[in-house]
């Protein structure tokens, strides 16, 4: 009977959402059925998986939410609840408080509280487990190539706890010993990257500071959109935000399973469709000193403040 | 001429009650259209006002906590989001301002770009106090709507709304009208041109038939057709009928009247006639005694030859007064013979009152003429002026050809022709109703002439001869006239 309560709420999961999600989700608890059984014949009625996201790119992608949940539950053989929140802080906090078994959070966060958390995978895109923070400017804007030249802007963040969307830009004004708020005319957060680009393509801010991964993978998701910006500023390949669990955790079967789930991902049909949702290859064990170049940028801006 | 017709005065009804129904359709149309597009903009006006008053509720009541966040993102997404939802009219571009009047987002950034002062959507032109609320100016719709929490004034919405597509709609109801008033005014004309037509048939043949009245008998309508009519139409039908059997019964009547006057002229002359028979007649019986009673070869001729002469001349006085009696109206051969014998029928009456009659006929062959309506005019004349010359005054008769008529003139040299009796011979016209009492020779010598398409004339020659010259037309000539 276990089993018939996690079908029941995986068609809760999905109800709600479009049409498509719910025939994928259809599909989906033919996969749950068969891990179902196999799993309760093996063990008794595992505990429910949490895991956090923030909105790293696509906030409102309910499709691959849900075939992200689906690929979690069939490769875990639990039932998977994921949990995304508007800020980044919210999902760290959650992450902390042990609130959910594992988080897919940002770089910033991480190397704030790395003594506190476990890294339990990093994605690897383009073959590489990095990325690059960008800063646009609209299309159409002249005579800016670098971020001096936006002094007195109105600009976008993505969110104060953001690597790319906000450190890495914020770190190297402190590097010149300037502070957002007196090098800008205005800095607002939008607390998405996606709405970053829609600032800054729509005219609201001058420039902002945005995910290379995100505004990447939308050149070929909304080409309209980023077609609208152009990028005047590539940081430094730096750690792809991470999947971390809490420490505190280490040794529990959760995050274990979800980091197997993550490492498996590419080798399994509906892993490899998340992945191409995602535009990544995979993902890898990654080591914390992936994140050293964030933290000593973190520690500049800790130094100006 | 071309201004006459021109005149719609002078246009005829079955154009002018078409005409005139389709302007009364138009104008009636047009302050109809006038009333109905005046409501429609107030309708229009009053709806737009509310509709936009509730939208920008809604979108300040979304604004409203990220001004108070001083969040320029979320403004700007609440308003996109706005926007993006509403169907009811075109996109608004809508501009949220701080207390202290700087831009904070709009529909628009790259117009109204944050920070930016305060901008005026109504352009510099324009540029009032603005009121706060909805106004509505031309095409497009105002408003600065105050963004207030617990009762203070964070700041405002400025908004404008295109408005076009309301004019588009009155604008393509007016159309609509047009149209539709237009193929009203149409129908109307149609429907007025054929009920005119309809109701003017009558008329036509109450036309047609005064219209045969003018040129010989007066034809009542026939009985079908009045049957046809309506009520109206039936009366005057009716009454036209009953006119008509007056006028031919009135005809009837004239002719009758001519023809016995004819016989009763003969009958004003039979005494001079008997006369004219009687006074041979003495001769004649003493050339018979003389036959009788001598043997004599030479007196025997003369007596005979006078009895010969004498019967002649009676047989010409008879045969005179036969032929006046005889006349059928029917255009026959007159030979000069025939109007030259009217002088021994008047002549006796002439001497007697010692007239002297001159007498010239310049025709000399035959002519196919309307000879006995010839012969009765010239004699109605002919008493007539008998009647107007004193004793020992003088008539000539003189007849000649003039082109293809055939002319008669009756001088007299009595006082003139009173104008009454002028208008009776010659007035223009049939000949109405036969004069009472007097004068009714001289109105039987215009049916006459008129009858036979001549005409007759009066003139006073130097002030002393009255001339009444009658023209006939001749119908043909010399010998084939004879036949």
């Amino acid at each position: 009977m276990a089993y018939d309560g996690r079908h029941i709420n995986s068609v809760d999961q999905s109800r709600g959402a479009s049409r498509r999600s719910l025939i994928k989700a259809v599909g989906i608890l033919g996969a749950c059925c068969a891990s179902g059984l196999t799993s309760s014949h093996a063990a008794p009625a595992a505990r429910e998986l949490s895991f956090g996201l923030t909105p790293v790119f696509l906030s409102s992608d309910l499709d691959l939410i849900d075939a992200l949940r689906a690929y979690l539950a069939k490769a875990t053989g639990r039932a998977v609840r994921l949990v995304s929140r508007r800020t980044y802080q919210e999902v760290t906090a959650m992450l902390l408080s042990g609130e959910v078994d594992a988080a897919w959070i940002c770089g910033y966060p991480y190397v704030a509280h790395r003594a506190a958390l476990d890294l339990l995978a990093v994605p690897i895109w383009r073959g590489m487990p990095l990325y690059q923070a960008y800063v646009i400017v609209p299309a159409e804007r002249r005579g800016a190539s670098g971020l001096m030249d936006l002094a007195g802007d109105v600009h976008a963040f993505s969110d104060p706890d953001s690597n790319s969307g906000y450190l890495v830009t914020a770190a190297a004004l402190a590097a010149k010993r300037l502070r957002p708020q007196d090098f800008f005319a205005k800095a607002f957060f939008t607390y998405s990257h996606r709405n970053v680009i829609r600032a800054v393509a729509s005219g609201l801010a001058d420039s902002g500071s945005v995910d290379g991964y995100v505004w990447e993978v939308m050149t070929e998701t909304d080409p309209g959109l980023t077609a609208q910006t152009r990028v005047v500023r590539r940081s430094d390949r730096l750690g792809f935000p991470p999947v971390a669990a809490p420490s505190a955790r280490s040794g529990s079967p959760e995050p274990a399973a979800i980091r197997a789930a993550l490492l498996g991902m590419a080798d399994d049909p509906v892993g490899r469709s998340v992945l191409g949702m995602l535009r990544l290859d995979g993902f890898g064990r990654g080591e914390p000193s992936l994140y050293d170049a964030i933290a000593a940028e973190a520690a500049v801006l800790q130094g100006l403040g | 001429m071309i201004a006459r017709r021109l005149d719609p005065r002078h246009w005829p009804l079955r154009l002018r009650v078409p005409i005139v129904t389709a302007l009364a359709v138009l104008a009636v149309s047009a302050v109809i259209t006038e009333v109905l597009i005046d409501r429609l903009t107030a309708m229009q006006e009053r709806d737009l006002r509310s509709l936009f008053s509730v939208y920008l509720d809604a979108v300040a009541a979304s604004v409203t906590m990220p001004l108070l966040a001083d969040d320029p993102w979320e403004s700007f997404d609440a308003l996109d989001r706005s926007a993006a939802s509403e169907k009811a009219f075109p996109r608004p571009v809508l501009v949220v301002v701080d207390r202290r009047g700087s831009v904070v987002a709009s529909s628009e950034p790259k117009r109204f770009h944050t920070l930016a002062p305060m901008p005026d959507l109504r352009g510099p032109d324009q540029r009032t106090t603005e009121p706060e609320g909805v106004v509505l100016v031309g095409d497009a719709a105002f408003a600065r709507w105050p963004l207030t929490y617990q009762g203070r004034t964070l700041g405002a919405v400025l908004a404008r709304f295109d408005m076009t597509f309301a004019l588009r709609e009155r604008r393509a109801f007016l159309v609509a009208a047009a149209v539709l008033s237009a193929a009203i005014a149409a129908a109307a004309a149609m429907l007025g041109y054929v009920a005119v037509t309809r109701m003017l048939a009558p008329i036509g043949v109450l036309s047609s038939h005064f219209g045969q009245g003018s040129t010989g008998a007066v034809v009542p309508i026939g009985e079908d057709s009045l049957a046809r009519q309506t009520p109206e139409f039936r009366a005057l039908f009716g009454r036209f009928n009953a006119m008509a059997r007056a006028v031919d019964e009135r005809e009837a009547l004239a002719a009758r009247l001519a023809d016995e006057e004819r016989l009763a002229s003969l009958g004003r002359l039979a005494s001079g006639m008997a006369h004219e028979i009687n006074n041979p007649l003495g001769g004649l019986f003493a050339a018979l005694d003389t036959l009788t009673r001598h043997d004599d070869e030479g007196v025997r001729s003369r007596a005979l030859a006078l009895l010969q002469r004498g019967l002649a001349h009676i047989r010409d006085v008879v045969r005179s007064a036969l032929v006046a009696y005889r006349d059928d109206g029917a255009a026959s051969p007159m030979r000069p013979r025939d109007l030259d014998d009217l002088r021994l029928l008047v002549e006796p009456e002439l001497d007697r009152k010692g007239i002297v009659l001159g007498w010239r006929n310049d025709v000399d062959g035959a002519l196919l003429v309307h000879t006995g309506r010839i012969r009765q005019a010239v004699l109605n004349l002919l008493l007539n002026a008998s009647k107007a010359v004193v004793p020992g005054g003088a008539i000539r008769v003189h007849a000649f050809l003039d082109g293809a008529l055939f002319v008669v003139d009756v001088l007299d040299d009595g006082p003139g022709m009173p104008p009454q009796e002028v208008d009776r011979l010659v007035g223009s016209g049939p000949a109405e109703s036969p004069p009472l009492g007097h004068g009714l020779g001289l109105w039987i010598v215009r049916r006459l002439v008129s009858g036979s398409g001549g005409r007759a004339s009066v003139d006073r020659m130097d002030g002393l001869m009255t001339r009444v010259r009658t023209e006939w037309p001749i119908l043909a000539h010399g010998d084939g006239a004879e036949a």
